[in-house]
Parts: structure tokens; sequence; C-alpha cells
């Protein structure tokens, strides 16, 4: 699969690596255009390129891997959305810390400013140190967590995280899985394991019990 | 490590980084579960059983 990604730091690289891994292919961006990539594309191999960032969001899943306070800026920046899975690995982290979405979610900002696109909250909890060690050991797998309003494109995400080795957990909606998973909440910066294979949802949580 | 239990309740086991630390949290939400054992005292990987 062609993943475009909006970004070139931390999470993109890690991002980047696991995805090469399982035999996908990257097209990352960042402000300062292709060029500037060179040397870090180049690094990760064959399988990685650079383009801007309205290119690499043409591509069927596009990783949103910037700081927040840029987040609006990058996505005004791109052209209309016509379906494609955007992956938010963004926190709320602003100029004067956590940013407050009052009942809301960071994700439903990111949604709100790409009308057209199906936004899967991922990748937030982890610190990428640990999302870049081996994801699989001794029969558990490291989890990611993910959440959405469109199942189909929230299954897409879950399995490709799984294609990288991790074991994907389903929170729910873009607004409760979305403040689950955010910088500040329960689950952020712990490293959690599954025994493989697992189930995706924990039952009682998505029944609302 | 215990493994996996249903007696029709949900049962949500957590381990720590010691695999004789076990927690197990019965009738909750994830988000209970979560929250009772990723209490700052917590430290290490958490293995998640349900
Ligand atoms: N680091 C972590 O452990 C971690 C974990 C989970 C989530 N996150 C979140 O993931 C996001 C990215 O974090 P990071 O650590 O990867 O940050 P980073 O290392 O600072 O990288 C940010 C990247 O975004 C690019 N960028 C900035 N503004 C842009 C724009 N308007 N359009 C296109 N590209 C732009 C930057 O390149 P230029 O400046 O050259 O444009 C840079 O390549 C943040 O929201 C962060 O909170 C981080």
């Amino acid at each position: 699969m062609n993943i475009g990604i909006i970004g070139a730091g931390q999470v993109a690289q890690a991002f980047a690596h696991k995805a090469i891994g399982a035999g996908h292919t990257v097209i990352l961006s960042s402000r300062r255009g292709p060029d500037n990539l060179a040397a870090l594309v180049e690094g990760l191999g064959p399988s990685a390129t650079a383009a801007t960032p309205a290119k690499v969001a043409e591509n069927p899943v596009v990783l949103l891997a910037v700081p927040w306070p840029e987040v609006d800026a990058a996505l005004r920046s791109l052209p209309t959305w016509h379906g494609q899975i955007l992956i938010d690995a963004t926190n709320g982290f602003g100029e004067n810390g956590l940013v407050d979405f009052d009942d809301g979610s960071s994700s439903e900002t990111v949604a709100a400013l790409a009308p057209g696109a199906h936004v899967v909250k991922a990748m937030n909890s982890l610190f990428m140190a640990n999302f870049a060690l081996e994801p699989i050991s001794d029969g558990f797998r490291r989890v990611v967590f993910v959440a959405g309003d469109d199942s189909a494109a929230k299954t897409e995400v879950a399995d490709l995280f799984e294609s990288f080795g991790f074991a994907s957990i389903d929170l729910g909606t873009l607004r409760k899985g979305g403040r689950m998973q955010a910088v500040g909440s329960t689950l952020a910066g712990h490293d959690f394991f599954l025994p493989w294979p697992a189930p995706r949802s924990f039952p009682a949580f998505n029944g609302e019990r | 490590m215990d493994t996996q239990s249903r007696t029709g309740q949900q049962i949500i086991q957590y381990c720590y980084g010691d695999p004789n630390e076990v927690l197990k949290v019965e009738d909750a939400t994830f988000e209970q579960a979560i929250t009772a054992v990723t209490a700052p005292s917590k430290t290490g990987n958490i293995i998640l059983k349900f």
C-alpha cells in the first residue's frame, strides 16, 4: 500500500520504518519541500520517497504527524479530501501546554479541518522510542489503540498496524476513544501488550456498560 | 500468570513487568479498568487480558 505522511520528524520516521518493514511504500513531506528530505528518504531505502504535502495527501492512507500548532496550517494547505483515510497521530500540545477541547477531542478538530477524510486516531499514547521497538515478543504484541467514527476506515488502520506486528485495540469513537488515548489521558505513555491472537475490542467497553 | 476467565462478567487482567503482579478488574468498562491499573504508583509494561 502507498502511505502518505505529512511530517518527517520522529513520529513520521518511526511509522515509515515499520511500514516499509511490512512491505508498504511511504511518501514523506514537510514544509521545507521534498529536496530537503533527500537524505532522509535515501536512508529509509527504495520504498521511501518525498513529495509535497498536497501530493502526499492524494494517497489512500495518509498519516498526519506534525506538531499541534501546525495542524491547522498543514491541513488547510491541502486539496479537498475524497474519502482517503487520515491517521491522526497528533497530540494537542499547544504553545501554552495541553489544549482544552472541552467535551470534544483533538481528533474531532482534525476531522473538522479535513472534511471528506475518514479520520482515525492512532499512535498517540505511545512514546516513539517504544513504538520503534520490535512489537512482537514471546507470544505478546505491543498495543496500538485506534479510534474513529468510520468503522471501515478504523478496521483498515487496525489491519495496517497489525501488519506492522502490533495488536490493535478499538477504543470507539473519535470523541471518546480519541480522548482516552490523547496526551494527558490514562492511556498516555503506558506500554501495553496483549497475548496474541487477541480480540480487537473490549466487549463491555464498546457496549458502554 | 492467570489465564483469561469469563464467568458471565467481563474480567480484565493486568500483569505488570513482574508477571507475579496480577491485578484483576471485574465487571468494569475498559475505561474504568484502565483507570484502575494505570495509577501513578504502577510502573512497567502492562499486559492486558480480556
Ligand atoms: N514524539 C513522540 O513520541 C510522539 C508520540 C505520539 C504523538 N506525537 C505527536 O505527533 C506529532 C508529531 O510529533 P513528532 O515528534 O514527530 O514531531 P517532530 O519530530 O517535531 O516533527 C514534526 C514534523 O512536521 C513537519 N511539519 C511541521 N509543520 C508542517 C506543516 N505545516 N506541513 C507539513 N509538515 C510540517 C516538520 O518539518 P518542517 O518543520 O521542516 O516542516 C517535521 O518534519 C505531534 O503532534 C506530537 O505531539 C509525538
